[in-house]
């Protein structure tokens, strides 16, 4: 098969059996690369019903077709497991160079079973595999490990760390990569620390080959210069992600104090500007990719100086808006410690806010955290950072993330618990956004934006009355009630769109944000693989994922369903106090009028099942027969 | 009178194809942004960044001459 490696490494770290198995053709067909090959995989292999700490989890590393070619931003890598923080499908990705380092290496996968009997590093070094003692490294932190095992291995090394926070199994442990690039979500990098893994090691010396190798060079060229010719790239990369904090702010979506609100008074100090004009040492850009949205900088703070890639945008949302912390240099100081401790920004910033609400009702006592905690406070949310990467006193619960720390504290703390399926919410608040409402909360991995993202058209596009925004010039003092209904086809085109550049092997940022064409990616995957896919062929097997993926959550999870699908009751019950969006929010009523909508849109009974007849629509007839039994 | 033409990028292009706005708009000498994409019929809370050239501008900038402006949509967070 061109364009793949060929190879799917397969490790079982209790005995150390390595088989190296060929890429079997018709999953490659079927499921294209990427998410693809991790939702079929936990699909067969996934003892069902297991604990996520189980040794029989598997760990999955995969990337796609495109992965490591030279085109642009071909530099994803994907990972899988049975969540840790959810109990169903579990996957995140970042950037950087891992995934093509993988796939020079020989491999277009890998996966892990069992358990190293000792703390370890994995080191692939082409065709050699071999566990090396990390015992002298456990406790270290992310990015310093990465920068030690550099040295001591060779920058030709690509490399994946988990800090403390993996180690120790707090829940929403991610993995780190590049020094600031974060497979973030879902708790994988737990995972990874169950298996008594501190670090994967890679390198590769061997070619990829392609169907048309002059042709797909050419094309390669040819989307680069393309990219650089459009207006969105002197726009988009110089702030990068991070340039939308204003947007967000402005139209009321910024979560604010553990989302009481959803605008900042102090966001001017937390923006893109400010990490350009404050933090910026240097632009920094994952494989071949000509839109480099990484910022690497520098932060002095009262606790002193750190050097950081980002803040991006999520992490600016969760802990500037949600910890409220108050310049873009607290920012990148929390950014820092979540990256060398290994926790995600996104549900560190979720249960850190939960917890210094509780605090300020009296749910906590200072005697329960060990000292006062208050939003704004850097030393506060450091201090909580600190005790979850740790498990150390009540770090020992909030490591289990918000939903379960809430169940265990009670006194209506759930009802301030952001989260869903036991995911904490990421960057956008959404009491007046009933698309982004729900793309959260159908989201298969939980309440995670990068399925779906269609804020845009709860604020401009057919959701809203857009008379008075036009005649209003822009100011926006109070946006209208969004109507209800008419959101599901939005949202599921968003959920079929994004995660197929998962499938592929490439970052999203150049078609979503610069409006790089479609075509090119059609002509490049035939270029490289030989195979003929339109788009909307490639999308119907991005539709087939979507529904795997939730087949395994209700595999995994014995009463999943339509119950899971509904936010935190801050997000029904409390109207946005100020702001553009003050007095809105969605009611349990419309909740279910979007959800009942989504449901019948795609072909899933009202409990939120794929019906037997959608799943066969699919070519997942498999998935139904095991299912019923 | 100054003539403006607004290019729209692919997204922003999909954001608002259901409303009937212009893409090429003929205002006074001085108008702002702001009130160019009110004249347009462009709702401005739609437009995260606006290139003239190779520069960024705001909603307040003053046009002055004939021009090309690139509006940029919203765009998620990574």
């Amino acid at each position: 098969m061109k364009g793949y490696a060929g190879r799917i490494l397969r490790i079982d770290l209790g005995t150390g059996h390595v088989e190296k198995q060929t890429l079997p053709e018709p999953m490659a067909a079927a499921y294209i690369g990427g998410r693809g090959f991790v939702a079929r995989l936990i699909w067969d292999e996934l003892p069902a019903g297991i604990d996520p700490f189980d040794p029989k989890n598997l760990f999955i590393v995969a990337t796609g077709p495109l992965t490591g070619h030279l085109l642009p931003a071909s530099g994803k890598t994907h990972f899988g497991c049975k969540s840790p923080a959810t109990g169903g499908y579990a996957d995140s990705n970042l950037g950087g160079h891992f995934g093509p380092a993988l796939k020079y290496a020989g491999y277009d996968a890998m996966v892990l079973t069992g358990v190293a009997a000792d703390q370890s590093l994995l080191v692939i070094d082409d065709d050699s595999v071999s566990l090396h003692p990390a015992g002298r490294l456990w406790g270290m932190g992310a990015l310093s490990l990465e920068q030690k095992l550099k040295a001591d291995y060779g920058e030709d090394f690509q490399i994946l760390t988990i800090g403390p926070a993996g180690e120790n199994r707090v829940r929403f442990a991610c993995i780190s990569h590049d020094f600031g690039r974060q497979a973030g979500r879902t708790g994988i990098g737990a995972v990874l620390g169950s298996k008594n893994i501190k670090a994967v090691l890679v390198r590769g010396s061997q070619s990829l080959e392609a169907h048309d190798p002059d042709a797909f060079f050419e094309a390669g060229k040819r989307a680069f210069a393309a990219i650089r010719e459009k207006p969105g790239f002197l726009g988009w990369t110089p702030e990068g992600t991070a340039g939308i904090t204003n947007w967000v702010n402005e139209v009321g979506a910024f979560p604010t104090r553990n989302f009481q609100t959803s605008i900042s008074e102090h966001y001017a100090t937390i923006n893109g500007k400010a990490v350009i004009e404050r933090l910026k040492i240097t632009d920094k850009g994952c494989f071949c990719c000509p839109t480099p949205c990484g910022k690497y900088g520098r932060a002095q703070t009262s606790l002193g100086e750190v050097r950081v890639e980002g803040p991006e945008f999520e992490s600016i949302a969760l802990l500037g808006g949600n910890c409220a912390l108050q310049t873009i240099e607290d920012v990148a100081y929390a950014n820092y410690l979540c990256d060398e401790l290994g926790l995600d920004t996104i549900s560190g910033g979720v249960v850190a806010a939960w917890a210094i609400e509780c605090f300020e009702r009296g749910i906590l006592s200072q005697e329960q955290i060990g000292r006062e905690v208050h939003f704004g406070d850097l030393a506060s949310v450091a201090y909580l950072f600190d005790l979850i990467a740790h498990r150390e006193g009540l770090g020992n619960l909030l490591a289990e993330g918000v939903k379960r720390a809430a169940e265990t504290i009670g006194q209506g703390s759930m009802d301030f618990a952001i989260h869903v399926k036991g995911l904490e919410w990421s960057g956008y608040e959404c009491r007046n956004a009933p698309g982004m409402m729900l793309s959260y909360l159908t989201a298969d991995v939980g309440a995670h934006h990068n399925r779906s993202w269609v804020l845009g058209h709860d604020v401009v596009g057919s959701a809203t009355d857009v008379h008075a925004l036009i005649t209003g010039g822009g100011e926006i003092r109070a946006l209208p009630k969004a109507r209800i209904g008419g959101q599901s086809k939005h949202v599921i085109a968003s959920q079929h769109l994004r995660p197929l550049f998962d499938l592929l092997g490439t970052c999203r940022l150049q078609y979503m944000e610069l409006g790089f064409q479609i075509e090119h990616y059609e002509r490049l995957l035939r270029l490289c693989t030989g195979r003929s896919l339109a788009w909307k062929e490639l999308l119907a097997i991005s539709e087939k994922v979507w529904n795997l993926t939730r087949a395994i959550s209700m595999r995994e999870i014995a009463d999943f369903g339509r119950a899971y699908d509904y936010p935190p009751l801050r997000l029904m019950n409390e109207p946005v106090p100020n702001g553009p969006n003050k007095g809105h929010c969605i009611s349990r009523k419309e909740i279910d009028a979007l959800l009942d909508e989504y449901y019948d849109a795609r072909g899933w009974d009202r409990q939120g099942r794929p019906t037997p007849e959608t799943l066969k629509r699919l070519g997942l007839e498999d998935v139904t027969k095991r299912l019923k039994r | 009178m100054i003539r403006i033409s607004l290019h729209l990028t692919p997204s922003l292009e999909d954001l608002l194809k259901d409303l009937p706005y212009r893409s090429v708009v003929d205002v006074p000498v001085g108008t702002s942004v702001r009130d160019l994409l009110k004249e347009a019929g462009i709702p401005t809370v739609a437009i995260a960044a606006i290139l003239q050239g190779r520069t960024l501008i705001s909603r307040d900038d003053a046009l002055l001459e004939d021009t090309h402006l690139y509006l940029l949509a919203p765009v998620s967070g990574g």
